[in-house]
């Protein structure tokens, strides 16, 4: 399970301040992505970055295309539960794709994160 | 009736001494005259020692010409609008005018038409050191009346002789001014100096005139040693105590006005120096940068000083009494102190016992109607008083605990809100948004000023969603993980249709692009509990057999080998790695290129507890 700490630990860096930690998680979580992106041909890519845009059409037409039943799911009944103190207002459609679109099209998305986060130690460690 | 002693009877006692009402007054006269003049005295010495002080701190230097002032106009266009109205001071006298410091009795304005060409030679180099203009011009002209006056007394002269006896005045004048300018000191002006007379070639001309003008004032001897003051109005003919001098009561009213306008208290442009509240008294101005103009000030202590402007807070003078509020009015203790405790600081111990004396200065208390005498000492205890009362509201101030209790009800429940089932939602969520602290950070990265700004925008854009799909996936791999199993497909194989996107269809054909099938019982995406969701708490999974831990000689098993031995995601080793290192380290070692390697052997149970509890 790839929490925080597993990072921080996959990475090495436990000795370093909290803030340093964090940055290094965004980073990592940010190879990851582009590790992912690498993946993905590029009709995939605007598919997603369309869901992540929230593009209303498009989530819609995946979601009933690929999860039908997305609504019976705990983890959209979870979403739909925070929705009112998001501030940001995030439609519990949106993220609930946005989670379910990488499990569907990333099948190695374990492998994915593996190498990436391996490939951004060994440059940690050279730098 | 007094009984005569018997000596009196006898003729032999001394004759009793008869004091007339008259001798009664005068005597009492003379006594109450007697205490005013050590008062007068005293005073007198007070002020001599300010005016000293004052002295000693250039109160009364000449100030240099400022660079960049080439004219008196250009020097008043550099000072304050007020100062120049319909006035013709510069220097010293600008500053002692604006901040009315001037003392009429001391610094009257300069009769030129009274001084004599020596006296006229050194007020020229005082003014031209002043770079005063007009100064030097009024000069200039009572120098021209001055000799026009000598050579009309001569009527032996013709005019041309007169011309030039004027003009061979003149070159002596501007010679004698040259002499001063050299010499570097000019005197300031003196009303009572006398003109000099001639001695020879190059001196002044031998039919100017001299001029006594005696100072009755400047003379004046207040010694007590030698005087007693008496009021030859209110008692004609009285006669002093033996070895006293009588001195006129106007003569001492004279020496009073002069202590009194000499003591006149600064103007009231007050303010502080550190925490001690200061009077202005002097200002003297730096040739190029007025942050780094000298103020002479006198401290509540009567004390003068010579203090940068940048270290004088300008603050309006605070009134004599004292404007605490009356329910902070302390009590005195029979010492005249303040205690703590009278100031409403009651419960504060951290200085106990602790007083506040008011300052006992040379002045002492004689002297409380000295006007250049210390400052009411109550005025900055008021200060302080009213200081610590405005503190003490705000800590006393139940409102404001209030206040905060109410915002941190408000904060806490806001992250019990977080709690919780929502709790991973609401991480999901800041993750989609990049809330986290680091959102500006990571949204610019890899953004170099070089690029355009569609550049820039593509590269943010290209950030967020590599940040969210980064994030979405350690979500998937956090979800699947809790469930124990590494595909997360359902059976239902993923086709991409027209444009390259994957959708599922049912009972598709498996394609090469496709996901292998689960192993296991398939799960649907609507299936994925939410990590840390209690139902997951009651999988259970097989214990692994002890001789898997079993470690073969020579087999060259490293960390993500034994876990994969185990059917444990190998990728979880690095979770235990250090762990394991740190509490095994006889079967755990560290390689040369950074992987752990484990000793032949059987593991111990410790270590096996811990590899046991990876997920599988």
């Amino acid at each position: 399970m790839y929490q925080r700490e597993d990072i921080i630990k996959r990475l090495g860096v436990q000795d370093l301040p909290a803030d340093e930690q964090d940055e290094i998680v965004e980073i990592a979580t940010h190879h990851i992505g582009m590790a992912i992106t690498d993946s993905l041909g590029e009709g995939q890519i605007h598919e997603y970055q369309a869901i992540v845009d929230d593009n209303q059409d498009v989530i819609t037409a995946w979601l009933a295309s690929n999860v039908p039943d997305y609504k019976n799911s705990v983890m959209f009944q979870q979403f739909e539960e925070g929705y009112e103190s998001d501030p940001e207002k995030n439609s519990p459609e949106k993220l609930f794709a946005s989670v379910a679109w990488i499990q569907l099209n990333v099948p190695n998305v374990e492998a994915l994160i593996t190498g990436a986060l391996d490939a951004y130690r060994q440059e940690l460690a050279q730098a | 009736m007094a009984e005569k002693e018997p000596g009196a009877i006898l003729g032999t006692a001394e004759v009793p001494k008869v004091e007339t009402p008259e001798i009664s007054s005068l005597r009492q006269t003379i006594e109450t005259m007697q205490a005013e003049l050590e008062k007068a005295q005293k005073e007198l010495a007070l002020a001599e020692h300010l005016r000293d002080q004052e002295t000693a701190f250039g109160k009364h230097d000449v100030t240099a010409p400022n660079e960049g002032e080439d004219s008196y106009r250009s020097y008043l266009d550099q000072r304050p609008a007020s100062a120049a109205d319909d006035t013709e001071l510069a220097g010293q006298d600008y500053y002692d005018q604006k901040y009315d410091l001037v003392n009429k009795g001391e610094h009257e304005p300069v009769d030129y038409e009274d001084m004599g060409v020596m006296q006229l030679a050194k007020e020229a180099v005082r003014v031209r050191q002043l770079n005063d203009v007009a100064g030097e011009k009024e000069v200039r002209e009572a120098l021209a009346h001055h000799l026009t006056m000598d050579a009309m007394k001569d009527d032996s002269e013709t005019s041309d002789q007169a011309q030039k006896r004027y003009n061979e005045e003149l070159a002596r004048f501007d010679s004698l001014v040259a002499r001063f300018e050299s010499r570097g000191n000019p005197q300031p002006p003196h009303a009572g100096e006398a003109h000099a007379k001639p001695n020879g070639e190059g001196e002044p001309s031998a039919r100017t005139e001299t001029k006594d003008q005696d100072d009755q004032a400047d003379k004046t001897d207040t010694s007590a040693d030698s005087k007693v003051v008496i009021d030859t109005v209110a008692a004609p003919g009285a006669k002093p105590a033996p070895g006293k001098e009588m001195v006129l009561r106007a003569d001492i009213d004279k020496v009073n006005d002069k202590v009194e306008a000499a003591v006149t208290p600064p103007p009231t442009f007050g303010g502080y120096f550190k925490d001690m509240p200061v009077s202005v008294a002097d200002v003297t101005p730096h040739p190029t940068d007025s942050s780094k103009d000298m103020l002479t000030v006198v401290g509540e202590d009567g004390r003068v000083r010579r203090i940068p402007a940048a270290d004088f807070t300008s603050q309006p003078v605070v009134a004599k009494a004292d404007t605490a509020p009356a329910a902070l009015q302390p009590e005195k203790t029979p010492g005249n102190g303040f205690t703590v405790s009278a100031l409403g600081l009651e419960g504060d111990n951290r200085q106990p016992g602790k007083e506040l004396v008011p300052f006992q200065g040379e002045a002492g208390a004689d002297l409380q109607d000295t006007k250049v005498a210390n400052q009411e000492p109550q005025s900055r205890l008021g200060k302080i008083k009213a200081f610590l009362s405005g503190e003490l509201s705000k800590v006393k101030n139940s409102e404001s605990v209030t206040k905060v209790t109410a915002w941190l009800g408000g904060e806490r429940s806001k992250m019990q809100e977080y709690g919780g089932k929502a709790y991973w939602a609401a991480k999901w969520e800041r993750a989609q948004q990049g809330l986290n602290a680091g959102k500006e950070r990571m949204l610019n990265w890899r953004v170099k000023e070089t690029m355009s700004e569609d550049e820039k925008e593509r590269t943010r854009k290209q950030n967020r969603w590599a940040y969210i799909g980064g994030a979405a996936a350690l979500t998937v791999v956090g979800i699947g993980a809790a469930m124990g199993i590494n595909e997360l497909m359902d059976h239902t194989q993923a086709v991409p249709d027209a444009n390259g996107a994957i959708g599922f269809q049912p009972d598709a054909e498996p394609s090469p692009s496709a996901a292998p099938e689960v192993p296991t019982e398939p799960h649907k995406v609507e299936d994925l509990p939410i990590v840390g969701d209690p139902s997951m708490e009651d999988v259970q999974i097989p214990d692994i057999n002890p001789e898997a831990f079993n470690i073969q000689e020579g087999s060259g098993m490293g960390g993500e080998a034994l876990l994969k031995s185990l059917d444990i995601e190998p990728s979880q080793w690095y979770t235990v790695e250090e762990h394991l290192l740190d509490q095994f380290p006889q079967n755990f070692y560290r390689t040369d290129d950074g992987h752990v390697g484990i000793y032949a052997g059987q593991l111990p149970q410790g270590a096996q507890d811990i590899i046991s509890s990876l997920k599988r």
